[in-house]
């Protein structure tokens, strides 16, 4: 009795009358598991399919809109500089940049994008690429001007910034 | 675990390493996913360590005098090199290097290396090829072998299978990298691979065609701002040197490329922007000189091996600059013949070190099966007219044979007459220069707005692995575009959104021909994967009974099984 149980549970969709206590035959048995694996098999391709054709797919589409946010930040930064250049700007001018530069990077945040652009921080070869140094000391080199912003995507350095570096001597410091 | 077999392209600036991954050549990512590593090393004075690669590329400006790079012009001479306050002999740095690349290897494919076969010029002299076996052995390698760069280059293409033998035994390698320019010329005696001649320019590469755009860059600025920018400081040279870079990949593919950059500096407070289209015609007008002085170099090579354009059998490119149209078109002309151009040239030299490790071990080698286009893709145009019946009757080439999928490429063309109503774009494959001796494969009209002969028309080819090619026609400045997709195998263009739909619904299909173009299925199984694949299409295309499709299905279903399981590609 317990037997048929087991039966029922596993291969319940065989027992057309519950009444029927009969075990199924042999030939029933191959032919389910040969249902089970046609199942198996196209299922398998399917999700071989859904990797190939669709995540792959969608991630190919993400990089590319991730490489159109890097392109807007970069030109708002450079935007944002020359603006800065111009003689008398008002503190409310100022202000509404540093809000635009607020909702800009909240947004890149929520696409997993993070903007390098940190001034008078020390030089942290991971996330900064010197390409110049001014000042010959023997202090730690800072980041004194970006030249080129860099990215960090999903906590990966896409591109590290481009920058100046300064080296202050200590001594002139104290 | 078994140890794996490794191939370095130890280059003067950047190295990279590649491995035989069942019999066939594969590089190995070692930074963010790039496999190409910066020949730049470093001292850490901080922690005393030793960075190597991009670390090391960022320090560089920051510390000079603790970092080094292009080590490998040093490589055989009694020097020391200072980083800091340490002293190091150029064998010493290269091993660096060596290590860099070998730990990373061995931490991304999870398995140990020891023995490497090490890639050389092949004008490097005893010495200095004794200095870089002493690298990998203070790197604590077996050095197999050292070859020649070009060697190895051959050694990729002796492997790939769609390459057509030639009877002659003469191989040119064009070199076009970043910096420097070498060609060189084997003669294959059997195994026997022999380099007869050696030439090239230390000072030239793609480094110089992005220059000639930065010099553009400037003149343009100058005509907008009326300041001469020459002497920018560094920051602006920087800054324009990259936007050249991104403008020059872009012109290797598309017949223009958009330049749209804010403020690279300012004048009297006022921003200096460079808002431009660069066509690939006057780019090339820009480089032309450049390249001329390549195929000089390539001349002198034929002289010194003693033989004419016509005894060259192959031609082979190495080096990312080669990517540019005008060194394909330049080196087709100047020798008549297919210029091959389907393994990534950046990688090849150690794609190839890795085969001759293979080949000194004793590994069984497969063939390298790449997706490439089988034939030349292009359109018909009026460049040349059929006698007999008046008709145009030129081929003009977008995609060449040969060329590694998934690729887009673009040409430009241009209106014949005022007001012209459409163009008829025909879509042949072949390698003949009249359509007629060709196959068309498609054919769609593209309705024109009203503008004046000679109006510019932009057509893009995008090939997928497929055989889809997905076609974009674009007359410029008119917002006018039009987007078709073609069945290259079947010859037909597909309706918009079916072509998706097709692919969804016969994925056991695509999965079945994806295992058919596997190199190493056995035969007599590829042959009963083909029967059973166009059994079970043949049954869904002519709407057989449902119990038919169903047990063709389950036959296809088993024999996709047994192929995976003899290709051990089930995961």
């Amino acid at each position: 009795m317990k037997k048929d149980a087991m039966w029922s549970k596993l291969m319940g969709f065989f027992k057309k009358d519950k009444t029927d206590k009969k075990l199924p035959s042999t030939k029933e048995i191959m032919e389910e598991i040969d249902v089970i694996k046609k199942i198996f098999r196209k299922q398998g391709l399917f999700l071989d399919l859904l990797r190939k054709e669709v995540l792959e797919k969608l991630e190919e589409k993400r990089a590319k809109d991730v490489e159109r946010f890097f392109e807007l930040a970069e030109a708002f930064f450079y935007h944002d500089r020359s603006l800065k250049k111009i003689p008398g700007m008002s503190s409310s001018q100022q202000e509404a940049l540093a809000i635009v530069w607020h909702k800009l990077e909240a947004l890149l945040s929520s696409l997993g994008i993070e903007i390098i652009r940190r001034v008078d921080v020390d030089f942290d070869p991971r996330l900064y690429e010197a390409v110049e140094k001014v000042a010959e000391g023997n202090g730690k080199p800072v980041v004194k001007k970006i030249i080129q912003p860099g990215f960090i995507y999903e906590g990966r350095i896409i591109k590290p910034a481009k920058v100046i570096v300064e080296r202050e001597n200590f001594e002139s410091k104290e | 675990m078994k140890d794996i077999f490794c191939g370095i392209d130890l280059g003067t600036t950047n190295s990279c390493i590649a491995y035989l991954s069942e019999g066939k050549p594969a590089a190995i990512d070692i930074e963010e996913g790039a496999a190409i590593v910066p020949s730049i090393v470093s001292l850490d004075e901080a922690t005393g360590q030793i960075v190597v690669g991009r670390y090391a590329r960022n320090r560089l400006a920051a510390f000079p005098e603790h970092t080094i790079k292009s080590i490998k012009r040093l490589m055989g001479k009694e020097v020391k090199v200072n980083l800091g306050e340490r002293v190091f002999s150029p064998e010493e740095i290269s091993s660096f290097i060596l290590k860099y690349l070998v730990e990373k290897a061995a931490e991304k494919v999870g398995r140990a290396v020891r023995q490497v076969v090490i890639t050389v010029p092949a004008y490097f002299n005893d010495a200095q090829r004794r200095a870089t076996i002493r690298a990998g052995e203070l790197a604590g390698l077996e050095v197999l072998r050292i070859i020649n760069e070009p060697t190895a280059v051959s050694l990729v293409y002796d492997h790939v299978s769609f390459l057509g033998k030639t009877d002659s035994p003469y191989i040119l390698v064009y070199d076009l990298g970043g910096g420097t320019f070498d060609v060189s010329i084997i003669e294959v005696k059997g195994e026997i691979k022999e380099v007869l001649a050696s030439c090239g320019d230390t000072a030239l590469g793609g480094d110089d065609f992005d220059e000639r755009l930065v010099g553009f860059f400037l003149r343009h600025m100058k005509e907008q701002a009326g300041v001469d920018f020459s002497n920018a400081s560094r920051a602006l040279r920087v800054r324009l040197g990259e936007i050249a870079e991104k403008a020059k990949i872009s012109l290797s593919d598309a017949p223009y490329a958009r330049v749209s950059e804010v403020g690279l500096t300012s004048v009297s407070g006022e921003p200096v922007n460079l808002d431009l289209e660069i066509n690939r015609k006057d780019y090339e007008d820009m480089i032309r000189d450049l390249v001329q002085k390549t195929v000089e170099k390539v001349e002198e090579a034929l002289e010194e091996a003693n033989l004419n354009r016509v005894d060259i059998g192959n031609v082979i490119l190495v080096g990312g600059a080669t990517r540019t149209p005008l060194v394909l078109e330049t080196l087709s002309g100047m020798f008549d013949r297919p210029i091959y151009h389907s393994v990534d040239p950046d990688l090849c030299v150690a794609l190839g070190a890795s085969v001759q490790s293979g080949l000194i071990l004793g590994e069984p080698l497969g063939h390298i099966l790449l997706d490439v286009t089988a034939h030349s893709l292009g359109v018909k145009t009026a460049d040349e007219i059929d006698h007999e019946s008046g008709d145009a009757d030129y081929f003009s080439i977008i995609i060449r044979r040969n060329t590694k999928v998934p690729v887009r490429k673009g040409e430009l063309y241009y209106t014949m007459i005022d007001r012209q109503e459409s163009v008829d774009v025909e879509v042949f494959q072949g390698e003949h220069s009249s359509c007629k001796e060709n196959t068309r494969i498609g054919r769609f009209l593209f309705s024109l707005k009203p503008s004046p002969a000679g109006s510019p028309v932009v057509t893009e080819f995008a090939y997928d692995r497929e055989g889809i090619v997905h076609i974009t026609v674009d007359q410029k400045g008119y917002n006018n575009r039009k987007e078709v997709t073609l069945d290259v195998r079947k010859r037909e263009i597909i309706e918009p959104g079916r072509a998706e739909e097709q692919k969804v619904l016969n994925y056991i299909i695509e999965k079945s021909r994806r295992l058919i173009k596997e190199d190493t299925l056995p035969s007599d199984l590829r042959k009963e994967l083909e029967e059973f694949t166009d059994r079970y299409e043949g049954a869904i295309r002519d709407g057989q009974k449902e119990s038919a499709i169903d047990k063709y299905e389950s036959q296809l279903l088993e024999k996709i099984e047994e192929a995976e399981e003899r290709l051990g590609t089930v995961e």
